[in-house]
């Protein structure tokens, strides 16, 4: 249609212009200009683009956002304290309004097994070009967009062989308001060879638009649990896009608790890239009144003997939209892969919308690969069930519907986490 | 304790069970036999109250009340259990949790003083020691997973937490191993006593060896053709049901 080409090309300039005028850090100047370059071939995706099937990104693009670079606002270290989860106090990277904050951090719990420096100033050569080349394959103009506008990102660096006891807190705060304001954080983080770390990931915003991108990767036998935690406010756009690379033997499990947004969307790109790595990752989200949570995953086996295990469990309730849009792709010569993508959806209200769209591309013969999904109301035996038993029917109902998401929950293992997840997302069902 | 007159009932406007009479007092057990699809299962859910079974006529009166009248919820209240044939899994519910709701909601209803989850463990504990179950269940979801077996065992850890006055058992015995049939036939004579009474529905005679029932009925093409001791099971699993399948 003539006007959705205008508004795109309209959004295209708009940001083009921005750039123009973005004065790069030098020793990330490489990885703007690939971006930049890649944002011509990208370009902002249009009505039907097959990326953004269930997601409606026009009022976004309609928005006059800037992204924010120099000294961000200057947050007190009394807000900060309030979002650091118990026993994370010296293990904490701070991203305020998408720059890491050195003075707001402290890593020092790890007593040198994992060190924390700004980006622009600890860039080696080969990460900046491991950058630049998965920018010049990117297909999602979000994520290229943060590669185009990012300038005070953190590199955090956990050693060959550490065992960490206490997870690394990840802390994005974003005191934006309204969609004037942009944030284009960057993570870079690598964990060495066999050693073993959980990372606590919290966003909390309080309503602009965030655009973040994580690069996670695991070098061989590294052991890496990861939870997520995406609590930005309600008025909030919430763009991420996490990038894991999986060296040999390497082992990741992930629960992310999405609280919705006015528009949030997680992108998770993973590469299994050596022989026998396992991936699981659960996903839960509770939604209510206009909130909207999507999910787009793209996963990689690209060595034999991999293992990849996604779960979205999805509970829809007022006017509230979810999606699970997954893929996941047998390279040539990946044999013996397995992998299973599920995704379950709970509707409770009759306007609340929920999309599935898992995939399978296979290119190697020899594999075990499944995908199910679900979309469902509560299930009346189960209700009943529960009644035969003397539990009175809006009990049961309640149980049931937090049942569905505490399977989700139990899988996160740093208790803090799981309290706050639990109280994130179950607070909502309460109020029902 | 039940005594029911004449029910018909059925499902979807069919009729399965035909004109069933049937009086269970206090401390009795008696067993309703008969082959599939001759109104045994339907007799359990008309009884528990299951919204998907009608009832047509007849009356049923359990503890001096119309049970029939009583909602699904308050038969529960009022001591009635159903074990279950196809017992229902309910993953992210907590076995300990809903155990605990059940245990409580009945407590409320007569009036008692609710227990925190804590005094609750030590039941719970006490229930599974003298049923010889495992203390995993505790931990997991409802049903969720569980071997037919384990599903079979939950129920009656279910029937030991609640105590309830009157214990309908649908087939408890279908799909175990001889072994699993024990524990859960063990299991309900422990549970057995002169205060309350059991309703066991069964296809197999194999199940009645463990629990002895002093009635046994035999329940065919939706009515009770005959009546006897436990004698009569004996005499079932020499002939079958096939003599009166031919009537």
């Amino acid at each position: 249609m003539a006007t959705a080409v205008q508004d795109t090309s309209a959004t295209s300039s708009r940001l083009l212009e921005l750039y123009g005028k973005f004065a790069a850090h030098p020793r990330l100047a490489a990885l703007n200009e690939a971006a930049a370059k890649r944002f011509a071939e990208v370009g902002i995706p249009g009505k039907r683009h097959e990326m953004f099937s269930f997601v409606n990104l026009r009022e976004l693009l309609a928005a006059p956002f800037e992204f924010r670079h120099g000294a961000a606002k200057t947050v007190a270290e009394s807000e900060i304290r309030k979002l650091v989860f118990a026993g994370c106090e010296h293990s904490l990277i701070a991203m305020v309004d998408g720059r890491y904050e050195p003075a707001l951090s402290d890593v020092t719990a790890h007593n040198g097994a994992v060190t924390a420096q700004p980006l622009e100033q600890a860039i080696t050569t080969p990460i900046l070009e491991q950058l630049v080349k998965d920018t010049q394959s990117e297909t999602d103009v979000f994520a290229v967009l943060n590669a185009m506008f990012v300038s005070g990102g953190v590199l955090i660096e956990v050693k060959n062989g550490a065992d960490l006891s206490t997870p690394i807190q990840i802390l994005h705060l974003s005191t934006g308001e309204g969609i004037t304001t942009a944030d284009a954080p960057r993570v870079v983080i690598s964990v060495g060879a066999n050693a073993a770390a959980q990372v606590a990931e919290k966003f909390a915003g309080s309503g602009g638009f965030l655009n973040a991108v994580t690069n996670l990767s695991l070098g061989e036998g590294a052991n890496v649990q990861w939870t997520r935690l995406q609590t930005d406010a309600d008025a909030g756009f919430h763009f991420s896009k996490t990038h894991i690379r999986m060296a040999r033997d390497s082992r990741f499990k992930g629960v992310a608790a999405a609280n919705g947004g006015k528009l949030a969307r997680h992108n998770c790109e993973v590469r299994l890239t050596g022989e026998g790595a396992e991936l699981t990752q659960f996903n839960a989200a509770v939604l209510d009144g206009a909130e909207q949570s999507h999910n787009y995953f793209r996963i990689h086996h690209e060595a034999p003997n991999c293992v990849s295990y996604e779960v979205f469990k999805h509970l829809v309730m007022g006017r509230s939209a979810a999606s699970a849009d997954t893929t996941v792709v047998v390279h040539p010569g990946a044999q013996l892969t397995v992998s299973d993508q599920l995704i379950n959806n709970l509707m409770l209200s009759e306007e609340a919308r929920a999309d599935t769209k898992p995939n399978l591309m296979i290119y190697a013969d020899d594999v075990k690969c499944k995908h199910g999904a679900t979309v469902g109301r509560l299930d009346e035996n189960q209700i009943f069930y529960m009644v035969s038993r003397g539990i009175p029917a809006d009990r049961a109902r309640a149980l049931l519907t937090a049942g569905f998401v505490k399977s989700v929950l139990a899988e996160v293992a740093f208790a803090p986490v799981a309290q706050e997840a639990a109280n994130l997302l179950l607070a909502k069902l309460e109020k029902k | 304790m039940l005594e029911i007159k004449d029910l018909r009932a059925g499902i979807n406007g069919t009729e399965i069970v035909k004109g069933i009479s049937l009086t269970v007092n206090k401390g009795e057990i008696h067993a309703v036999m008969g082959p599939n699809g001759h109104g045994k299962s339907t007799l359990s859910k008309v009884l528990i109250g299951h919204p998907g079974y009608s009832v047509l006529s007849g009356s049923v009166t359990y503890g001096g009340k119309d049970l029939l009248a009583m909602e699904p919820e308050t038969r529960a209240l009022e001591g009635l259990f159903l074990a279950y044939q196809y017992p229902v899994e309910i993953p992210g519910v907590n076995n300990a949790e809903f155990l605990r709701m059940a245990y409580n909601a009945k407590l409320k209803h007569e009036g008692k003083e609710q227990v925190d989850p804590l005094d609750f463990e030590d039941i719970l504990t006490a229930k599974m020691d003298l049923l010889g179950i495992e203390q995993k269940f505790r931990e997991r979801s409802v049903n969720d997973g569980f071997s037919g077996g384990e599903k079979k065992k939950n129920e009656i850890l279910q029937m030991a937490v609640l105590e309830p006055r009157l214990a309908v058992l649908d087939e408890i015995d279908s799909g175990l191993d001889i072994d699993a049939l024990k524990v859960v036939a063990e299991g309900v004579n422990k549970l057995a006593s002169k205060d309350n009474a059991i309703l066991a529905i069964t296809h197999y005679p194999r199940l009645l060896q463990y629990l002895k029932p002093q009635f046994v009925h035999v329940l065919i093409r939706g009515r009770i053709v005959r009546s006897g001791g436990y004698d009569l099971a004996h005499e079932l699993e020499e002939t079958g049901y096939d003599r009166y399948l031919q009537d």
